[in-house]
């Protein structure tokens, strides 16, 4: 088999699944040879009979078109009520103008005692009073019933827009349901009544439709308003039945962006605990067992519990959970994204905690020894000492290890600029050999040691002030590491393999120090965060903002 | 459904051309799973100007101009890497068209196919299936076989060959018959 041979093959297999290189090979031996471009055509036609023939969808396609015809057909009879009626309208308002002649006196012919014979037959076309200045009482009887015309005209169209936008509407909201599946990654089953059905790229989902994604895979389903919810690894969702959109979260998380839903009744995302009703926002709804929490990052949200009429609203950075006692909201400020959100450093009855949205528990204790101290305001002050969190430690590896990215974040004052060690201040180690990730001080400059397919070693930043608390994000995915101090990007590095995480081990989770108590830090620390994805610039400058 | 200014039946033209429109626009390289998609703009843009049709212009030929417009639009847009080369690749794919005689023309194709398809072996009917009916990934299918993807690519590529070959036997065949 020759190369071009080879690359034709790939094309038909997957059009989209070539290189930018291999697309400009293959366009130059088309290009030099139109028998080869006449086998890839039949190729390519004869593939498509093929699935025609075979792929148990492939014969909806009429169906499909009618649909769209209905929908272009919906869409133009609405635009055209629409003019006719902003025609009527102006037409009215130009007749209203227009100086009406004066009417007789009613004692001289009122309409009530005119003989209906008497009544002159309508002009066709209506006359109007300045082409017939003359025939005054003509017209203004001609008038009245030109009047009455348009009325029931403009009845007849009011109704007809009325009775076009309840049908829409209805159709609307009937239609509500429908959900693609634009993509779904690693293990994801799709179950309708007893069928599995296999995954489609953009695959129309129906009520009752119920998807379970398992480990390390993920799915995006979107409404035809551009509502999008991810679903994350470990969930069960069904898409719910009746009017508008309902899903139903068996277990697991979901981040619903929502569009603003102005002629539907909502997205309702329902738990067995609770029913979220959602206006058009974002929200992270997460499901454990009998525990429901709703993490919101913008707009608002109700949040009912299902057994009782206990409600609550949650607005930006608020979250909420309903339990099998009671339903409470409470405010985080930072970090707003949650999606991912592995471990964030909080203070909870004085003591410092973890928050997780990934994790099976919202919050993980922490413990500290040595010359570690917490102020009520969350700031962490090392002098030789650390915090710790032995419960973390599980789900970091895990969460991690899936997604193959990672982000840490905090903000930090050193006290002193050059520190030795290095000195580690977030680190998920064992001592200075086994270490999954590090981030580090040594001499004046912030380090990053971590595991991903090979050892990663990177300066990130060279600390010059010791009176300036510093925001810091380094984020790794895809084989790239950067780093952000205060939004702003100052280190970026490609590796030459894409991350992998495989190798990491179940070491601790360490702030200030190594688990081995060998390399201390000496400073202030807060809002530490790690995610186990790639956090965008926007999310990342949205978290410096709220964290100053 | 059907247009009232229009001198030409929609439904009628719709089922008689889907699937060869559909093949056409295969034909110009657009992937497997967003071809029903393109198909479904190309539909109704000719819907919507059915009225502009030339009067001896046949439907099939203005549909595959609109499919020729859409596909190249299409790429122009979606291609995630080498929009360059795929927009230039789906031009000389287009100029290909009027002289391929597989799918893209007319001709009892499906009906040729379905006896084609019988007479395969059974291993290849199997490959067929795994790949079009279940639409699993070559790397997938070769895991499954113990075989490597390019194995697996050859194999479909060959098959596909002999069909194609068969069903020209069987067009040529029928054309016979009515001469």
């Amino acid at each position: 088999m020759t190369f071009h041979e080879d690359l034709i093959q790939r094309y038909v297999d997957d059009c989209n699944g070539l290189s930018e290189a291999d697309l400009q090979t293959l366009f130059t031996a088309l290009r030099d040879d139109p028998q080869l471009v006449q086998q890839l055509r039949e190729q390519l036609e004869l593939s498509e009979v093929l699935r025609q023939k075979l792929a148990i969808d492939a014969g909806n396609f009429p169906a499909q078109i009618e649909l769209r015809i209905q929908d272009y057909l919906i869409g133009k009879q609405r635009r055209e009520v629409q003019t006719d009626s902003l025609e009527q309208n102006v037409e009215s308002e130009i007749q209203r103008q227009k100086p009406t002649p004066p009417l007789p006196p009613p004692t001289q012919s009122p309409p009530t005692q005119s003989p209906p014979t008497q009544s002159p037959p309508a002009p066709t076309p209506p006359a109007l009073p300045k082409k017939s200045p003359a025939s005054i009482p003509t017209i203004a009887v001609d008038t009245q019933k030109g009047k009455s015309r348009r009325r029931g005209s403009f009845r007849f169209w009011l109704v007809a827009t009325l009775l076009i936008a309840i049908v829409g509407y209805y159709g609307l909201v009937l239609r509500g349901n429908d959900a693609t599946l634009l993509t779904a990654t690693g293990d994801v089953t799709i179950q309708r009544g007893d069928e599995t059905l296999q995954f489609l790229p953009a695959m129309s989902l129906r009520s009752g439709d119920q998807l379970k994604i398992g480990s390390g895979g993920y799915a995006i389903l979107q409404y035809r308003d551009g509502t999008e919810l991810k679903l994350h690894d470990r969930t069960e969702i069904k898409i719910g039945t009746g009017w508008g959109k309902r899903v139903v979260v068996g277990e697991g998380n979901l981040l619903a962006t929502v569009s603003p839903q102005r002629l539907q009744p909502g997205l309702r995302i329902e738990t067995p605990s609770a029913t979220a009703v959602i206006i058009g926002t974002e929200l992270l709804v997460s499901s454990r067992g009998e525990e429901t929490r709703v993490d919101v990052s913008h707009g608002k949200v109700e949040l009912h519990k299902n057994s009782s009429s206990e409600s609550v609203v949650l607005e930006k950075n608020d979250y909420g959970v309903v339990n099998a006692t009671e339903v409470y909201k409470a405010t985080m400020k930072w970090p707003s994204n949650r999606n991912g959100l592995v471990a964030a450093t909080v203070v909870r009855e004085s003591q410092l905690q973890l928050a997780s949205t990934t994790g099976s528990q919202w919050f993980y204790s922490t413990q500290s020894n040595g010359e570690a101290r917490l102020d009520p305001n969350g700031q962490l002050t090392f002098g030789g000492g650390r915090f710790y969190a032995p419960e973390i430690s599980e789900e970091l590896l895990r969460a991690c290890r899936e997604s193959n990215a990672l982000t840490i974040e905090c903000t930090l004052l050193p006290a002193e600029l050059m520190q030795q060690g290095p000195a580690r201040i977030v680190t998920f180690s064992r001592d200075s050999h086994g270490f999954n990730f590090a981030l580090c001080h040594e001499d004046p400059k912030l380090i990053l040691k971590l595991q991903s397919g090979e050892e990663l070693r990177y300066d990130l930043f060279q600390f010059a002030d010791r009176e300036q608390e510093i925001h810091v994000v380094v984020t790794h995915g895809n084989g790239e590491t950067s780093c952000y101090v205060d939004s702003k990007r100052v280190f970026h590095a490609a590796a030459a393999n894409p991350s992998d995480f495989k190798n990491w081990k179940p070491y601790e989770f360490v702030l200030g120090n190594e688990w081995s108590v060998s390399r201390s830090w000496h400073g202030s620390l807060r809002n530490v965060a790690i995610y186990n994805r790639v956090l965008t610039q926007s999310e990342i400058h949205e978290n410096y903002q709220q964290s100053q | 459904m059907s247009n009232p200014k229009s001198r030409f039946d929609f439904d009628g033209i719709l089922r008689s051309t889907q699937q060869r429109i559909r093949a056409y626009i295969a034909g110009m390289g657009i992937a497997a799973y967003e071809v029903d998609d393109v198909a479904q703009d190309v539909y109704v843009e000719f819907y919507k100007n059915i009225s502009k049709v030339p009067a001896d212009v046949e439907p099939e030929r203005w549909l595959k101009g609109i499919a020729r417009n859409i596909c190249l639009n299409y790429i122009r847009k979606n291609a995630r890497r080498g929009r360059l080369q795929r927009e230039a690749i789906s031009s000389l794919l287009a100029e290909a068209e009027v002289a391929a005689n597989t799918a893209g023309n007319a001709g009892p194709i499906h009906s040729a196919l379905d006896n084609c398809f019988e007479k395969l072996p059974e291993k290849n009917k199997q490959l067929l299936q795994m790949k079009y009916q279940n639409d699993l990934p070559s790397e997938t299918i070769a895991a499954k076989l113990q075989k490597t993807a390019e194995a697996i690519r050859v194999s479909l590529h060959r098959i596909r060959a002999n069909l194609r070959e068969c069903i020209q036997r069987s067009q040529e065949h029928a054309e016979a018959r009515w001469r």
